[in-house]
This record gives C-alpha cells, sequence and structure tokens, in this order.
C-alpha cells in the first residue's frame, strides 16, 4: 500500500514538471513560428518590393525611349544623358545610348534605374524618308510657264478637284529664277507662292495672276536622288498590238518600250517597273492600276510622251504612282500627253518640257521646268501632309534586354550606386546630348535672326516662331504643327542678325 | 422659253402685239447678256429660245425635253461641243457644265425610237471622236441590249491595226458597263458581242465587263479566257480583281485559269499565279507548290503571294515551309478532316468544341471547314452556334454569309453579336445589325 503510494506521489512530482515543459515547448515553438512567420512575410515583404522597383524601372526605360524617340524625331542624336551624368526622373535615373547600326539605322538603348531595380530596353528605328512631292511645282533650275499655264491646288482627301472652291495654296518654286507669260486671250494663272532661288526674282510678262508671295527663297534646296531597284530588263519591247499589254504586279524591267499609235499598255500595282526609255505615240496609252497597290515607275534614259498620248490612272489618289528619272537623259523629258494624270513625276537632274494638253494632279520635280502652253498642273496639298509623315522615324523593332535587381538590400538607392549627385543632375529634356543647331527665326519684336553653334548655347525663350532649323545638318520637324510644309521656305527679305552664344 | 414663245406668239391682238414686242425685247436683251444668240438677221431656233432668259437647269432641261424630234441632231452637237450651235462659234460662251448636263438629260429622256436612228446614222460618218464619245455616252445612259451592237460600230477601230482611240476606249467601256448594269439580258450578248468585235474593241468589252461585280460576269470573264491569247493577260488581270471567289458555279473560272500555271510564258504564269492567289483557289495550291523552284524570279514571288493569300500564313520565301506545311494539310484532309467535320456538323458539347479547335488550326480549303460551321448555324444549340459563329469570322469564308444572317435573328443576344461581328469581317461591310440590311449579301 506505502509502496503504491509512494509510487503515487512521485507520478503526481512528475506531472508537475511536465506541464512547465510543455508550457515552455508550446512557448518555444510560438516563437520559433513567430520568427518564421516574421521571416517569411518579410521575405515576402521584400520580394514584392523588389518586384515593384523591378516594375518601376521598366517604366522608366521606357520614359528614356519615348524621350529619346521625341528627340530623334526632331533631329536629335537619340542620346540622353550617359551613365556618368544620368538624366534624372521622380526618384529615379535614366539614360539612353543611340548606336548607328546602318545608314539612318539606329538602335536606342535606355537603362531605367530606380530603388534596386534595374531595366534596359532597346528600340530600333529607322529614320523618316525625305519626300519631295511637298515642293509641289519645283525646279533646281529655271522655271518657264507660257501663255495659258495654271498652277492651283486642291486636296484629294476631300473630293474631286472640281468640286473643291477653294484652289489656293499651289506651291510654285526654284532654286534659279522663275519667269511667268500670259496674254489677254490667254492668261496665266499660279494660285498660290511662287518662290525663285536666293537672290533670284520672278519675272513676268503679259496678263499673269500671282495669288501668293514672289519673295525668294531663303536658301537652295537639295533634291535627293533616286535610288533604282535593280531588276533584269528584258529586251526592247515596242507594243503595237490592238490587245493591251499588261505588266502584272511586282517587278518587271524593259530595256525600252515603245506603245505605238493606239496601243495600250497597263501596269498592275503593287509594283516597281524600270524601263530604259519609255515612248508613248500618238494616241497610245499607259494605264496604271492603282486597285491592289501602288505603281513606282522608273524611267532611265529617255521619257517621251507625245502629243495626242494617254497617261491614266485608275485612281485619282497621286500618291498612288510615281514617275521618277534618276539621271540625265540625253533630251529633255517630255510630257505632252493628254488628259488628267494623277501622280507624281520627279526628275531632278533632267529637264522637263510640259505640252499644252498636258494636266496634272500631284506634284512634279525637275531640274529644269518649261511649260510651253495652257498647261494644268494642279498640287494636291494632302502630298504635303504624307511628306510629313514619312519624315518622321519607324520604329523596326523593341525588345527587352533585361531587368534586375541590383541588390538584395532595399537601402540600396541608383544614386548612390553611380555616384551621381540627384539633384544635380538634369530633367530628360535638358539630359539630351549636344548638337550644333543651326536656326533662322523670329524674336519676340518680329526681328530676323540666325544662330549657329551649340544647342546648349542656345536660349529657345526668345525664340517667337522658326523659320527654319536643322540638327548636325538634320532637319527639324515640329511634330505639334498644325500645318504641313508646302513649297520652299521663304525669305524674310532682310539679312538676319547673327546670334553668338547665348548661355 | 416657254414664256417667251407663249407671251410673244403672233395673234391678232393689240395686247398680243404688245406681249410680242415685249418678249422680242426681252429675248433680245437675253440674247446680249450671254452674247451666243442665233446667226444676225435671223430668228432664235427652238434651242437657242430654250436658253434665253432666267433658268435653272431643271428648267432648262424641262424646256429642251420639249423641243421636236427634228432638233435632236442640234442638241446633239449642242451636248458633244459644249457651245449653242447656229452662231458665230466666235462669240458663243460655252455651256457651263450644269447646263451642258441639262442638254445631256434632255437628250436621255427623248424616246429611243428617235435616238436610235440618228445614232445608226452617225456611225455610218466619218469619225469625229467628239461627236463619237458623246454618242456612246447617250447610249450609256438610254441603251440597252439591243444597242450593244452600236455602240460596237459607233467605236470603230480607227487605223490598220484594229486599235480604237483611247477616250473612245474609255468611252466604249464605260457606255456598255452602264448597259450591262442596267439591262440583265445584255450579259448573254456579251459572247457573241466578243467573237464579232474586232481586237480594238476586245479590250474595252472586257474593262466593261469587269466593271460589273456579278457572278455571271465573273463567269463570262472565265469563258473568254483562250479565245484571244493576246487578251489572257488582261483577263487574268481582271480576274484577279474580283478577290475570293465563293459564288456556284466558279469552279469553271477557277479551272480556266489554273490551265496558265503550265504556260511556258513566265509573264502569263506569273498573271495566273496571282490571279490564283487573289481568287483564293485551294484547288491550285497543289500546281503552286510546284512552281516554287520555276526558273523565273517573278513567278517564284508570285507563288509566295498567291499562297499567302490563299492560306493566311505568312512562312516567307522558304521554299521547304510551303512544301511541309502542304505536306502537313493534305496528310490532315486524307486522315482526319472527314471525321472531324462530321462532328462538327453533328457533335454537341466537348465533342464539337474539340473538333472545331482541331479544325481551325487548318488553313487549306477552308471553305470545306466553313461548310461544315456553316451546317452548325442551323442544327446547334446556343452554345454551338456562337462557337460556329467565331469560327467563321475566323475563317473569313463567304459561304457562312447566310447563315450569320439567320443568326441576326437569334434569341441569344451573343449569338446576334457574334454573327454581326463575323459579318462585317468576312464581308468588310459595315451594315446595322438588322436581317433587312444585310439581305442583299446573303447570295
Amino acid at each position: 500500500m506505502q509502496l503504491g503510494k509512494h509510487a503515487g506521489s512521485v507520478r503526481t512530482g512528475s506531472r508537475r514538471g511536465s506541464a512547465l515543459v510543455l508550457s515552455l515547448v508550446a512557448v518555444a515553438t510560438v516563437v520559433v513560428l513567430s520568427a518564421s512567420f516574421s521571416q517569411f512575410a518579410s521575405a515576402v515583404a521584400n520580394r514584392q518590393t523588389q518586384a515593384v522597383h523591378r516594375k518601376r524601372a521598366f517604366y522608366l526605360a521606357e520614359a528614356g525611349l519615348s524621350e529619346a524617340f521625341a528627340g530623334f524625331s526632331c533631329g536629335k542624336s537619340g542620346s540622353v544623358g550617359s551613365l556618368t551624368e544620368p538624366a534624372r526622373l521622380g526618384d529615379g535615373l535614366f539614360w539612353v545610348e543611340a548606336v548607328e547600326l546602318d545608314e539612318d539605322v539606329v538602335r536606342l538603348e535606355s537603362t531605367g534605374m530606380i530603388g534596386t531595380g534595374s531595366a534596359k530596353l532597346s528600340l530600333v528605328v529607322r529614320r523618316g524618308e525625305e519626300s519631295v512631292a511637298a515642293l509641289g511645282v519645283f525646279s533646281t533650275g529655271q522655271v518657264t510657264l507660257g501663255p495659258g499655264s495654271l498652277v492651283d491646288a486642291y486636296d484629294s482627301t476631300k473630293g474631286d478637284y472640281t468640286t473643291q472652291a477653294d484652289k489656293s495654296g499651289a506651291a510654285l518654286g526654284s532654286n534659279a529664277g522663275i519667269s511667268v507669260t500670259g496674254s489677254l486671250a490667254e492668261p496665266s494663272v499660279v494660285k498660290g507662292d511662287v518662290t525663285p532661288g536666293t537672290n533670284q526674282t520672278v519675272s513676268t510678262s503679259g496678263s499673269v495672276t500671282i495669288s501668293g508671295s514672289t519673295s525668294p527663297a531663303l536658301s537652295d534646296t537639295v533634291l535627293p536622288a533616286v535610288d533604282v531597284p535593280v531588276l533584269k530588263l528584258g529586251s526592247p519591247q515596242v507594243h503595237g498590238s490592238p490587245y493591251p499589254l499588261v505588266i502584272p504586279a511586282g517587278g518587271a524591267g524593259y530595256q525600252a518600250l515603245t506603245v505605238q499609235a493606239g496601243a495600250q499598255v497597263i501596269i498592275q500595282g503593287p509594283a516597281q517597273v524600270v524601263l530604259g526609255s519609255l515612248t508613248l505615240e500618238a494616241t497610245a496609252e499607259l494605264s496604271f492600276d492603282t486597285t491592289k497597290g501602288p505603281v513606282e515607275l522608273y524611267v532611265t534614259d529617255a521619257l517621251d510622251l507625245a502629243t495626242g498620248s494617254l497617261l491614266s490612272s485608275s485612281s485619282t489618289s497621286p500618291e498612288d504612282v510615281l514617275i521618277q528619272v534618276p539621271g540625265v537623259t540625253a533630251q529633255a523629258i517630255e510630257l505632252r500627253a493628254s488628259g488628267p494624270f494623277h501622280g507624281v513625276i520627279y526628275a531632278p537632274e533632267t529637264p522637263v518640257v510640259v505640252g499644252g494638253e498636258f494636266e496634272l494632279f500631284g506634284a512634279l520635280v525637275a531640274q529644269k521646268l518649261t511649260f510651253e502652253g495652257a498647261s494644268s498642273l494642279h498640287f494636291d496639298k494632302h502630298l504635303a501632309e504624307l511628306a510629313a509623315e514619312l519624315a518622321l522615324p519607324v520604329v523596326l523593332s523593341w525588345r527587352l534586354v533585361e531587368i534586375e535587381n541590383t541588390s538584395g538590400d532595399l537601402s540600396v538607392d541608383p544614386f548612390d550606386l553611380l555616384g551621381v549627385v540627384k539633384n544635380l543632375l538634369p530633367p530628360p529634356s535638358g539630359a539630351h546630348a549636344d548638337q550644333t543647331l543651326s536656326v533662322d527665326y523670329y524674336d519676340f519684336s518680329n526681328a530676323y535672326h540666325r544662330y549657329t553653334g551649340l544647342e546648349s548655347q542656345f536660349d529657345w525663350n526668345v525664340v517667337k516662331s522658326v523659320i527654319t532649323a536643322t540638327r548636325d545638318g538634320e532637319e527639324v520637324l515640329f511634330p505639334t504643327s498644325t500645318t504641313s510644309k508646302l513649297g520652299t521656305k521663304k525669305s524674310p527679305g532682310v539679312a538676319p542678325i547673327v546670334d553668338g552664344p547665348m548661355i | 422659253m416657254g414664256f417667251l414663245r407663249g407671251k410673244g406668239r403672233p395673234s391678232g391682238g393689240r395686247s398680243a402685239a404688245r406681249a410680242l414686242a415685249l418678249g422680242l425685247v426681252l429675248a433680245g436683251w437675253a440674247s446680249a447678256q450671254r452674247g451666243q444668240r442665233g446667226p444676225e438677221g435671223s430668228p432664235p431656233g427652238p434651242i437657242a429660245r430654250a436658253f434665253a432668259g432666267q433658268r435653272t437647269p431643271a428648267e432648262l432641261r424641262r424646256r429642251l425635253c420639249s423641243v421636236e424630234a427634228s432638233e435632236i441632231p442640234m442638241l446633239f452637237r449642242l451636248a458633244a461641243g459644249g457651245r449653242l450651235p447656229g452662231g458665230d462659234p466666235d462669240g458663243l460662251a460655252p455651256l457651263d457644265d450644269a447646263e451642258r448636263q441639262a442638254v445631256r438629260e434632255a437628250l436621255c429622256a427623248r424616246p429611243r425610237r428617235e435616238l436610235v436612228p440618228f445614232l445608226g446614222d452617225l456611225a455610218t460618218r466619218p469619225i469625229d471622236p467628239s461627236l463619237r464619245g458623246e454618242a456612246q455616252r447617250l447610249l450609256g445612259c438610254m441603251g440597252s441590249a439591243d444597242h450593244l451592237k452600236l455602240l460596237a460600230r459607233l467605236t470603230h477601230p480607227f487605223n490598220e491595226r484594229g486599235a480604237v482611240p483611247p477616250e473612245l476606249r474609255a468611252g466604249f467601256s464605260a457606255a456598255m458597263g452602264a448597259i450591262l448594269a442596267r439591262d440583265p439580258a445584255a450579259l448573254a450578248q456579251v459572247r457573241g458581242l466578243f467573237s464579232e468585235s474586232p481586237p480594238g474593241l476586245a479590250s474595252s468589252i472586257v474593262e466593261a465587263l469587269a466593271s460589273l461585280r456579278s457572278s455571271a460576269a465573273t463567269r463570262i470573264l472565265g469563258d473568254l479566257l483562250g479565245r484571244s491569247p493576246g487578251l489572257d493577260p488582261l483577263l487574268l488581270a481582271r480576274l484577279a480583281e474580283r478577290g475570293r471567289l465563293r459564288e456556284s458555279g466558279t469552279e469553271s473560272v477557277f479551272e480556266s485559269v489554273r490551265r496558265y500555271l503550265k504556260k511556258s510564258d513566265p509573264t502569263l504564269v506569273t498573271a495566273a499565279v496571282l490571279a490564283c492567289g487573289l481568287l483564293g483557289d485551294d484547288g491550285a495550291v497543289e500546281s503552286l507548290i510546284d512552281l516554287l523552284d520555276h526558273t523565273d524570279e517573278r513567278v517564284r514571288r508570285g507563288v509566295f503571294v498567291a499562297l499567302e493569300r490563299i492560306s493566311g500564313l505568312a512562312l516567307g520565301e522558304a521554299p521547304a515551309r510551303w512544301t511541309s506545311w502542304y505536306q502537313s494539310e493534305t496528310r490532315w484532309w486524307e486522315e482526319k478532316a472527314e471525321v472531324l467535320l462530321l462532328r462538327i456538323e453533328r457533335g454537341r458539347g466537348l465533342e464539337f468544341v474539340r473538333a472545331a479547335r482541331e479544325a481551325l488550326e487548318h488553313r487549306l480549303f477552308r471553305d470545306r471547314i466553313a461548310e461544315a460551321f456553316a451546317q452548325t448555324l442551323q442544327r446547334g444549340g446556343d452554345e454551338e452556334v456562337l462557337l460556329a459563329c467565331r469560327a467563321l469570322e475566323q475563317l473569313r469564308s463567304r459561304l457562312g454569309v447566310p447563315g450569320l444572317i439567320e443568326c441576326l435573328e437569334s434569341d441569344d443576344s451573343r449569338v446576334r453579336a457574334a454573327a454581326w461581328k463575323a459579318l462585317r469581317a468576312i464581308t468588310g461591310v459595315e451594315l446595322p445589325p438588322e436581317v433587312d440590311s444585310w439581305a442583299s449579301l446573303a447570295g
């Protein structure tokens, strides 16, 4: 019994101790769990913060690309800031490096950093193309308009030419002089500006009406050369069959193409056609079928459209048909065809003679321009809008190069990491690489100024309006401008005030 | 003119005489204003009188409609020349566009029995392009199937090679196009006219047919292939412009075009290749694959363009990829397609969804797949019909159009919305979601 009692007291003492141990174990477990949970929560929060930093860095890099692209669009190099002096934006920073990959193709690589996040994005862009269609009717040499000539303008997007009341806005220009002749029976009319070359004049005789300005150009216009596609040229063709010769869509070329009287040639778009020479005899017809795409016709040696021949297009949009003559031809190009032709004719190195029955809707650019008689050239103002669009750069590719966290320590600051002082860094707009700026402008007292020098030393606040500007020789576009560039820039007619460095 | 004639006619009374004097004064004043009245010393003719005084184009048209039939030649010359006849041409002011249009409308409104003999007579006279052009325009606005030969006579070739002046060529096409559009019976005469016409007119007949967007015109264009070899490139080009053909009876057109894939002239083969692509001829794919290694670059490029058009895939200019794609497609059609299309037509629920998903991965013979989905539209449950609408939208096949139009009346708003979306995607036409609006496209 005693034994049993003793035994019972031992069991009681043991039970008391176990409660304490159990309590301690429970407390320890809670502590461990709490610590683990705290650790886990901290790790999750850390990861979330790092993810947020990465995302914000990504947006900063995107902002860098946008800033660089905007600058690139208006003639800047595309470089914004650098590793040693990045641009500051909010609590982060970015810099963009521009690398020339090929002619007119540039890679913009933007790095954005904020907190521990770092992102690098790459954009490959191609510079915009220069279009001469906005020049209207233009020649680098002398322009001569005979009696009865009509040069006016319309907008092909606003319906048919005949239905439009406003025919003003034509652009007739030259790098040399311009001569316009009219008579009482056949007055000549230009509904718009006539712009002779620098220090040149417009001479008129007889009944001539010019509704716009005749002041000379600010500077000579340089016409870009024509790139002829490389195509295998077939043997010379003389087409006289009563059945039309159809040149199907795609690429095609002939050493020469002669279309005899009454015969017809149809070029189906989309097509690039190269011809050594093109001759249309009287009553021959060359038709451009652009229902499926535009047609580009290159004529390298001779272009002769005889009186009574016909150029026609299935479309009334001049941008659908482009006739280009790349070099100097042995004889002047003769456009004596009749009927309305909607298209653009570009012959920068060859004189062009326009016959009295020729009626062009679009634009015409030549080395020398002679209107023989009562020909009509209706400049399509929509071409200027298209030219402005074409001048903007084109994005070829975008890619994410890398996105990472520079450190696991959330207290790391990119400014400390790069060793730069946050408050001394420039804002994005001020971080573009410095360039040589050449600008003609009016100040707020309407005085004409000219500045050539580093852009960093020029104060844009003194400018009321810009006449023309280039950065490193690239024309500066003003995307916010509501009007497209039409014709050639006019000279203010006075000598400019030449500015020195302002800043 | 009516006012002047009424008041100016001598009636014997004093008041009438006064009215006549007033009328003559007004007429003289109006003549002086326009400076274009009849020869000096002679009274103005009925047409000149029609132009006298103040009048709107509608009034002028009304007055010109009431002149005698004997004035038709004068009226015609007025429409062609744009100047009032009978006076000194130097002293005449040309008609403005509205006046000239009124003259043309007045001519068109004359009975055919008056106009046709006059035009027939004109066709026998020496060619004056401006008069012939006006005659073409006149026939275009009033002619019917019976007048096609007269139109051809008026546009007779003018040189030894059988060529037609460009302006008459265009005028013929426009007039014939207008007649074909107005008179369905004229289509039946086209083949005969084509056979009888000189070469210079044949291309204009083709252009007129090409301007008509009907399956009958398409079939005639297809039939004309090979009848005048010189005209085949133009026919192929105009057929190609008609886009994807899915009307019944166009298989003959496909076959006619496919024949040209085997020709030796690369220009002709290129034209046929492009036509096959634009017409969406699935049956030509095998022949196109064979042309991938053609010696002429234009043909090869054309084949890539055509295959892209037919398949909707952009596999680039890599012959191996296209060959591989074609082999896998033919294998699928031989081994699996039949069962799957049956499941699409008759299946329900998951079975239908699985079959639809697999079928939509294939781009060859899209119309046959679309046909199966079109069946579903008629017999499927709401969920199946909804999926079928989406599938048809993806397949861009016109075969589903009638069924989709019926779905616009479905009780389920989701089906109606999906059908409307598919219809717009397939036809490229923006119309409201009402059956009546789409009825003309039901085919």
